[in-house]
């Protein structure tokens, strides 16, 4: 029998997924010797046996990986005989530092073994709050530096106890080689800040608390959060005034599946992700209006048709659902982000005391430190597909990947809200976990030290950062002082990019970019654009048309600003404007005059094609919402009112209003979306009593159809037949479908967004592909 | 004098040109130093000397709490105090436009007498021209002023050191609010005047306080927000508002909020924004408090050495919002 040796190296997330002791099993299983070792970038193993054995081998390893595992590329190589060492036995070795590609895995929410073992009072891990084995538990918040190895996390203060080490040195056992494993007698520990309870009574105490109708602030894996009992009106309410936050929802944690499904409609594609081992928020529909079994307290998310649910990920919040303290909870608790406004979530005690102390009853921390933060992500469905709101934990910073040959390092440093960060390497694109508005001094600071923290764990030195055309923006001003050469890149360019990037997309695309605003490249305020884009550049063959944004950034708050504005924008004369804003109720007379007088005179005033102000505005003169108290209030309600009516079923057809004339071109050298001519079409309606859920519905579906005729314009000046729709407008699923459908009609091939967000915290994807792409350019000109 | 209107031979250098000086700012200006020859002569101060000259165009011309002379004489001996010197001389050139009434002409020298005396200032040599018709609105005034510098106190932008203390000598905003309000036609109601201040006296009381002083600098275009933006600049050190200790008349603050426009970027000309350590701070406001045009005083925030050359407010409900680099268009950055 002739003996093989072959060296095979395996890439992808497979560091801290039980990778090493899989393969040991699979080589113990086909009586093969050798060797694995994680070598930082890939994991490297040396197998030897017969060809037959090997084979076999392999075949495991391809079929049967572990199994939060995503291998990316397996290389095998042939060891020539003479060249092969002999090996005895198999064997994992210690992990290696080499120098190449890295991927680090996204945290893991708790496994169903681990959960029934917490739950298992003969067990020695029993209601352990930080159990774990290598399907579960987190990665990349702990982690310091690669490759993944306990001393390189920051559980490296906890040496393991000799019954855990036992079980992380068996193969035959679920922890065998898994980082983070620990148990009651040697793992972190939960406290109460401030009070003396440790352990089960700290547990305890907050179980009482919240039962209680307290609030408390409760340290989980990618920061804090603050935790009341999501049934109780009282409490809520009081968590809403205490945050300052009016009407924003509030995220949800439900006991379990059967709690999620008394409350919202489940799909079934719904309940994979529900259930899956991302455990993100899901925004889901409520089951029905005020129905006898649901128990969420009204203010959690006020006149929203649905709610943000997900399921308990880290142990400690199952303890809180259930332990063995007799006390019994509610099986639906608030889960919002524990940090004050504007700040990014909380991770350690000193910030939780500075910032959560006055928000809450009792704060229940732990001594595993978080090393980089990680917000719940937030996911909506579209087409029975995710489609995602926010990125963060479980997801990032898994890359993604194009099929260009692409060489270099970028880093793209996002836009100012919702800011995430994206690292660009060759052809692999890693989105950071969600890092926030970056109008507050605390978020931009985390921003700078996460983007520290990640060229530290990639190993990236990047060769230019890009950043977004705005002169004012924060995230501008954090690029420029990295000390790296600086490219813009239009913000609305940048959302088109990220959906051809995160779509693979390689030909020239015509991009709607549906958002809210951004600087233009004429100094203009631009967001409701058609772009012929490639990665290389992009010409503004269409738009909305343009109207005055008066007011700076309280524009951006109150849409009856833009209402009276495109008012006044089209009826040019004041009497007339009046009239039609009284009878609206937009503002008051005096309002009024100073809109006029600002416009008149260009004070604080500029031409803006902002598509999200757009809908503030239609939402202000439908009387659906004169302004928001936070980001998309007004344009959210509008969907509703529309979504409303449309399901009421009193649609006659495919009813486009005819004297709308979708499109016009002779103004500018762009073609121009005609939605002033939309908006004084509505305010008529409106004055004439049409009811302003229809008006609502008939406002998105012009504006779509006025989208696909641009499209169909571009189409036949470009030639391009690819779509792209993009733009934190295209969060509005009724807008984005009725686009798509038409698009579609019309035999336009349509790339959407789905695991890159289409608003602001997906443009960095887009800036780092720019970024890419530019220095392939730059290379091949020298 | 028989013209009711300012006329090309006012400015012709003739018998006109000398009734007009003689009539309107001879009789307004008149001190010991005031020269008809071509040149002051005066004693040098002693120790060191301040100059300073700035140039005064604002319309309208009179606005509520003062007019274009008040503003041309605060301007340039406010820009004195804050260099801890005081005032001495001035010296004022007019280009005034054809067919300007002759009533406002005095009624802007009366308001430079009665500032400059009260800023202790003698004007001393001055310049009329007179413009055709459109080419210029109104009355333009230039001043420049030369001050003595009080021994014992070194202040200068660049001395801002963390742990100071930042003190505003009133509420803010006010003069650049007045001169929205008179410009356009808003309709708004508003009871605003100007602050429009001559601040020596309250420099010098501030002084004889403590020496102990890092920065001493006149809110004026750009406002309380720009001023503190060059400091944390030229000082690299940064600065942390607490909004809600930002002094802002009710007034100020509703017309801003309806035009969307943030007080701290309004103009002022009779406030000044104080560096000094901080346990100087409570001393120099009790002092500024007793002064005529620093009643509503106020700490406003510190200087740190975190986060140089940026300006943080620290609001009500607990943010930390890094405020916009003055500058530029007013864009709206929120999505
Ligand atoms: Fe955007
Ligand atoms: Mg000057
Ligand atoms: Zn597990
Ligand atoms: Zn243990």
């Amino acid at each position: 029998m002739s003996e093989v040796t072959k060296r095979i190296r395996v890439y992808g997330i497979v560091q801290g997924v039980g990778f090493r002791p899989t393969v040991s099993r699979h080589a113990v299983s086909n009586g093969i010797c050798g060797n694995v070792c994680n070598k930082g970038p890939y994991v490297e193993i040396y197998a030897q046996g017969s060809g037959a054995q090997v084979d076999g081998f392999l075949k495991d390893l391809e079929e049967r990986p572990p199994k939060r595992a995503a291998i990316l590329k397996i290389n095998t190589e042939d060891i020539p005989a003479e060249n092969a060492p002999q090996f005895g036995a198999f064997d994992i070795i210690e992990s290696e530092k080499t120098k190449g590609e890295i991927f680090v895995s996204p945290d893991i929410a708790i496994c169903d073994e681990c959960k029934e073992e917490m739950y298992n009072s003969k067990d020695r891990r029993y209601l352990h709050p930080f159990i774990n084995c290598t399907c579960c538990g987190p990665r990349m918040t702990i982690l310091d530096s690669l490759p993944y190895d306990r001393e390189r996390t920051s559980m490296k203060e906890f040496p393991m106890c000799p019954d855990c080490a036992e079980e992380y040195d068996d193969p035959k056992t679920r922890r065998y080689d898994a980082q983070p494993v620990c148990c009651n007698a040697c793992g972190p520990e939960v406290y109460l800040i401030g009070r003396g309870e440790r352990g089960r009574d700290a547990i305890t105490y907050t179980r009482k608390v919240i039962h209680d109708g307290g609030i408390v602030a409760i340290k989980g894996i990618g920061g804090f959060h603050l935790c009341c009992d999501a049934t109780n009106e009282e409490t809520v309410s009081r968590l809403r005034m205490l945050k300052h936050r009016p009407a924003k929802p509030f995220a949800v944690m439900a006991k379990d599946e059967t709690v999620v499904k008394r409350e919202c409609i489940v799909t079934p594609e719904q309940e994979q992700i529900l259930t899956g081992h991302q455990k993100p928020i899901l925004l889901l529909d409520r089951r029905s209006n005020g129905g006898q079994t649901e128990k969420l307290a009204p203010s959690v998310a006020p006149g929203n048709p649905k709610v943000g649910v997900m399921l308990p990920y880290a142990p400690v919040q199952l303890l809180l659902f259930q332990y063995d303290d007799g006390i019994e909870m509610p099986d639906l608790l608030v889960m919002t982000s524990g940090n004050t406004s504007g700040a990014p979530i909380c991770r350690d005690d000193e910030e939780a005391i500075t910032e959560l102390s006055h928000l809450c009853d009792a704060i229940l921390s732990h001594n595993r430190k978080i090393r980089i933060r990680a917000d719940d992500t937030v996911m909506d469905f579209y087409k029975n597909e995710p489609y995602m709101i926010r990125r963060s934990r479980g997801y990032a910073p898994l890359p993604f990947m194009t099929s260009t040959d692409w060489k270099g390092q970028v880093l793209a440093v996002g836009g100012e809200l919702k800011n995430t960060f994206c690292i660009g390497v060759d052809s692999r694109f890693y989105p950071s976990p969600y890092v926030g508005d970056l109008e507050d001094l605390r978020t931009v600071k985390a921003l700078q030290e996460t983007i520290h923290r990640f060229q530290t764990l990639l190993e990236v030195e990047p060769q230019v950062v890009v950043c977004d055309l705005h002169p004012k923006y924060n995230s501008t001003v954090v690029a420029e002082n990295l000390g790296f050469p600086v490219i813009q890149v239009q913000h609305h360019y940048a959302h088109v990019l990220s959906c051809m990037t995160e779509n693979d997309c390689q030909e020239p695309v015509i991009g709607v970019s549906f958002d809210g605003t951004g600087y233009g490249t004429d100094e203009t305020i631009w967001g409701g654009e058609i772009l012929l884009a490639d990665y290389q550049n992009f010409i503004r063959f269409g738009s909305i048309t343009p109207f005055l944004q008066i007011g700076g950034d309280a524009s951006a708050k109150e849409g009856w600003r833009i209402a009276v504005s495109m008012i006044y924008g089209y009826t040019k004369n004041r009497e007339k404007a009046w009239e039609i804003i009284e009878k609206l109720g937009l503002c008051s007379e005096q309002e009024s005059k100073v809109q006029f007088t600002m416009a008149d005179r260009k004070i604080n005033a500029v031409m803006s094609t902002s598509a999200g102000r757009l809908f503030d505005a239609v939402s202000a003169i439908l009387g659906i919402r004169r302004q928001s108290s936070f980001e998309g209030e007004a344009s959210t309600a509008l969907q509703f009112a529309a979504e409303e009516f449309e399901q009421k079923g009193k649609l006659k057809g495919n009813e486009i209003w005819d004297n709308v004339q979708p499109v016009i071109s002779e103004l500018e050298e762009r073609c121009l979306l005609n939605t002033e001519a939309l908006v004084k079409q509505i305010v008529e309606a409106k004055l004439q009593g049409t009811d302003s859920g229809e008006l609502a519905y008939l406002f998105h579906q012009t504006l779509a159809e006025q989208i696909v005729v641009a499209c169909i314009e571009a189409r036949k000046s470009s030639g391009r037949n690819k779509t792209a729709l993009s733009g934190g407008v295209f969060q509005n699923r009724l807008l984005l479908h009725l686009t798509e459908e038409r698009l579609g009609q019309e035999g336009f091939e349509v790339l959407c967004h789905h695991m890159i967000p289409p608003n602001d915290g997906g443009i960095a994807i887009g800036q780092a592909a720019y970024g890419m792409n530019r220095l392939q350019i730059a290379e091949k000109e020298i | 004098m028989e013209n009711k209107t300012v006329t090309m031979a006012h400015g012709a250098g003739g018998k006109q040109t000398s009734e007009l000086i003689d009539q309107v700012f001879k009789a307004h200006f008149a001190n010991a130093d005031l020269t008809a020859d071509d040149a002051a002569v005066l004693t040098p101060p002693v120790g060191r000397m301040a100059v300073s000259t700035d140039g005064f165009i604002v319309s309208p011309a009179f606005f509520p709490g003062g007019n274009i002379g008040k503003l041309s004489i605060c301007g340039t001996v406010n820009d004195l105090a804050c260099m801890g010197a005081k005032p001495l001389y001035l010296t004022c050139a007019f280009v005034i436009e054809e067919g300007f009434p002759m009533e406002k002409l005095e009624e802007i020298a009366s308001a430079m007498e009665k500032t400059a005396k009260e800023a202790g200032v003698h004007i001393v040599s001055g310049d009329t021209k007179v413009a055709g018709k459109g080419q210029v609105d109104g009355v333009f005034i230039t001043t420049t002023g030369i001050g003595e510098i009080q021994d014992g106190v070194t202040v200068g932008g660049e001395l801002a050191k963390p742990g100071d203390a930042i003190i505003v000598t009133g509420d803010i905003g006010r003069h650049g609010c007045t001169i929205l309000l008179e410009r356009e036609d808003f309709g708004i109601e508003a009871d605003v005047t100007s602050d429009c201040a001559p601040l020596w006296g309250t420099v010098k009381a501030v002084m004889d306080t403590t020496h102990n002083l890092h920065v001493i600098r006149d809110a004026t275009r750009g406002g309380v927000g720009t001023v503190l933006y060059e400091i944390a600049g030229q000082s690299n050190v940064g600065i942390r508002l607490n909004a809600a200790a930002v002094p802002v008349q009710p007034e100020v603050k509703g017309v801003c909020g309806m035009l969307g426009l943030e007080p701290l970027y309004l103009a002022c000309e009779g406030r000044l924004v104080i560096m000094a350590p901080k346990e100087e701070a409570e001393d120099i406001v009790e002092t500024l408090r007793k002064c005529p045009y620093s009643a509503e005083a106020a700490i406003i925030g510190e200087v740190i050495a975190d986060e140089p050359g940026r300006v943080v407010m620290e609001t009500e409900i607990g943010t930390q919002a890094l405020l916009p680099q003055p500058g530029g268009e007013l864009l709206p950055r929120i999505c």
